[in-house]
């Protein structure tokens, strides 16, 4: 933590190689966040992309330099939602596209094309909780930090995101994952 | 722990992630983004350097645009949406405000024009926005370094920062901050020539007025850290920003030189109020080095009392120093890092009036 924070110091100073060091080990995090949002190569490229420079952009703003990975992720996740808006693709798929999607996936095992898709469904506020407590391994409390909002509203959101998860996927994942909201 | 969790994890770790390109936007952004710095830090390091002549630290706006902006703004040359769109608080609200100067003068050389847009003059603040529409695709540095400013005919040589946003490939828009006020008069003719990296130029001349409605606010703050000391002594209130106005000096030589003086402010709503820019002149004087600077940084909002105030020197990494003579010859040099620990003051808080 010590070496990451004497980075993020020399990346607040313009220290390029410095920030390119931080960035070389979240891209593969970051990628993978951002794919979960868009759904396809390109445009979770395009949120990387456009994650970064805001980040290269607005380092020094950073107070707490041990807090860059969480300041990075709530970039990512901002650009995400921001560019999916743009885009007019909220996740609010179609029974059409649905169809399409679930006939097209056979080379899917059927538990993956199950998850990705039911994530792919539901809105994204519980997305979101589901991604960053199940995926990123933050508690309630970092959640609730993160977002800006009360503890309660994150119990709330995961218990819901959870539940949609647990219809979409006929009790598949859920109701071990509820017991481990806090 | 379930054995369902990790399972959900490993889903998510399946995505292919194509490293190559990722690599490839990680080089290409920092890239870019290190190429813009150099103009930043260019002005940066004449401030550091250079004894007599009045440098600035300005941190070069973001580059990126809003697609709303860029739908508005791509489709007609509205006068005014440089600022208004700038996304810089302090030249929205005076544009907001109509304190600005709209020009909206255009001239087209060789298929290209360029509209100066809007101006900005008061005692805190003198920034220039225009906009350059073109036939074919415009690259980044088209416009060379910036433009060269005139008062009264005269060339004026103040520092100043140059700043460029795409809107898209073939329409930009930019931004001048003149960041040294000293010796303007409260009206002139400003002069404003571009010339691009092929030679075609556009002239414009327009009259400019200064902007009265600015409070004074006497300060005095001083403190002594690190055997810099440090004096606050003033602070200028406008629509478009608040400039901080100070002098330090210590006998450490070098010390002043190789290092930015900036204050991170804080409002007591919990906002941080940016800096945008300055300028600073620092003279060796008895075994001293003295500064004497100003600092502009965003308007107050919120109806905000008091402001929290924490100066802090940060010192340069190393770079290239360009030193400029009254001709306008450049010198460049190769500098080393400067190896000390930033210095941080003590807070103060200044009340609103």
């Amino acid at each position: 933590m010590e070496i990451k924070s004497k980075l993020v110091k020399r990346a607040k100073k313009g220290d390029s190689e410095a920030f390119q060091m931080l960035i070389h080990e979240e891209k593969e995090k970051m990628y993978r966040m951002a794919y979960m949002y868009m759904r396809n190569e390109d445009d979770a490229l395009e949120v990387f992309q456009e994650s970064l420079y805001k980040a290269l952009n607005s380092i020094n703003t950073l107070k707490n330099n041990d807090y860059f990975s969480t300041w990075l992720m709530r970039i990512l996740i901002n650009t995400a939602i921001a560019t999916l808006k743009k885009k007019q693709k909220l996740v609010s798929i179609n029974n059409e596209i649905f169809d399409q999607v679930e006939n097209t996936e056979h080379l899917r095992t059927e538990e993956h094309l199950d998850l990705l898709q039911a994530m792919e469904e539901i809105e994204e506020k519980y997305k979101t909780v589901l991604l960053l407590r199940f995926y990123q391994d933050y508690t309630v409390k970092q959640i609730a930090a993160f977002l800006d909002c009360p503890e309660g509203t994150v119990k709330t959101n995961i218990r819901r995101g959870l539940d949609l998860l647990r219809t979409k996927l006929k009790g598949v994942y859920c109701d071990d994952r509820q017991n481990s909201i806090v | 722990m379930t054995d369902k969790i990790p399972s959900f994890k490993e889903e998510i770790d399946n995505i292919h992630v194509p490293f190559d390109k990722l690599d490839a936007i990680i080089s290409k952004t920092i890239h870019e983004n290190h190429q813009r710095g150099k103009k930043s830090l260019r002005m940066k390091m004449v401030y550091s350097l250079s004894s007599v002549a009045v440098a600035s630290i300005l941190f070069v706006s973001s580059a990126t645009v809003s697609p709303a902006m860029a739908n508005i703004v791509s489709k007609i040359p509205i006068i005014g949406a440089v600022f208004s769109e700038s996304g810089d608080p302090g030249l929205e609200k005076v544009h907001e405000q109509g304190l600005t100067n709209l020009i909206g003068d255009t001239k087209n050389t060789g298929g290209t024009s360029i509209t100066l847009d809007e101006v900005f003059y008061d005692g805190t603040r003198f920034t220039i926005g225009f906009s350059i529409i073109s036939e074919n695709i415009i690259e980044k540095s088209y416009l060379s370094s910036g433009p060269e400013i005139k008062i009264n005919g005269q060339a004026f040589s103040n520092a100043s920062t140059y700043s460029e946003t795409k809107i898209s490939p073939t329409h930009r828009t930019g931004i001048i901050n003149i960041d040294s006020l000293d010796d303007l008069p409260e009206s002139f003719t400003l002069g404003v020539n571009f010339t691009s990296v092929d030679g075609k130029q556009w002239d414009y001349s327009t009259p400019v007025s200064m902007k009265t409605e600015v409070e004074y606010l006497t300060i005095n703050h001083s403190q002594t850290v690190e055997d810099i000391n440090l004096t606050v002594s003033d602070l200028e209130i406008s629509a478009a920003g608040l400039r901080f106005n100070f002098n330090a000096d210590t006998e450490k030589i070098n010390y002043l030189t190789n290092g930015y003086l900036d204050f991170k402010v804080i409002d007591d709503k919990g906002n941080e109020l940016i800096s945008h820019s300055g300028g600073s002149q620092i003279q060796n004087v008895d075994g001293k080095e003295e500064l004497t600077g100003s600092l502009l940084i965003d308007p107050i909002t919120d109806n905000a009392k008091t402001l929290t105030v924490i100066p802090y020197i940060n010192f340069h990494q190393g770079g290239t120093s360009v030193e400029v003579d009254l001709k306008g010859n450049e010198t460049k040099t190769n500098i080393q890092p400067f190896n000390e620990t930033d210095i941080e003051f003590k807070s103060f808080t200044v009340t609103l009036p």
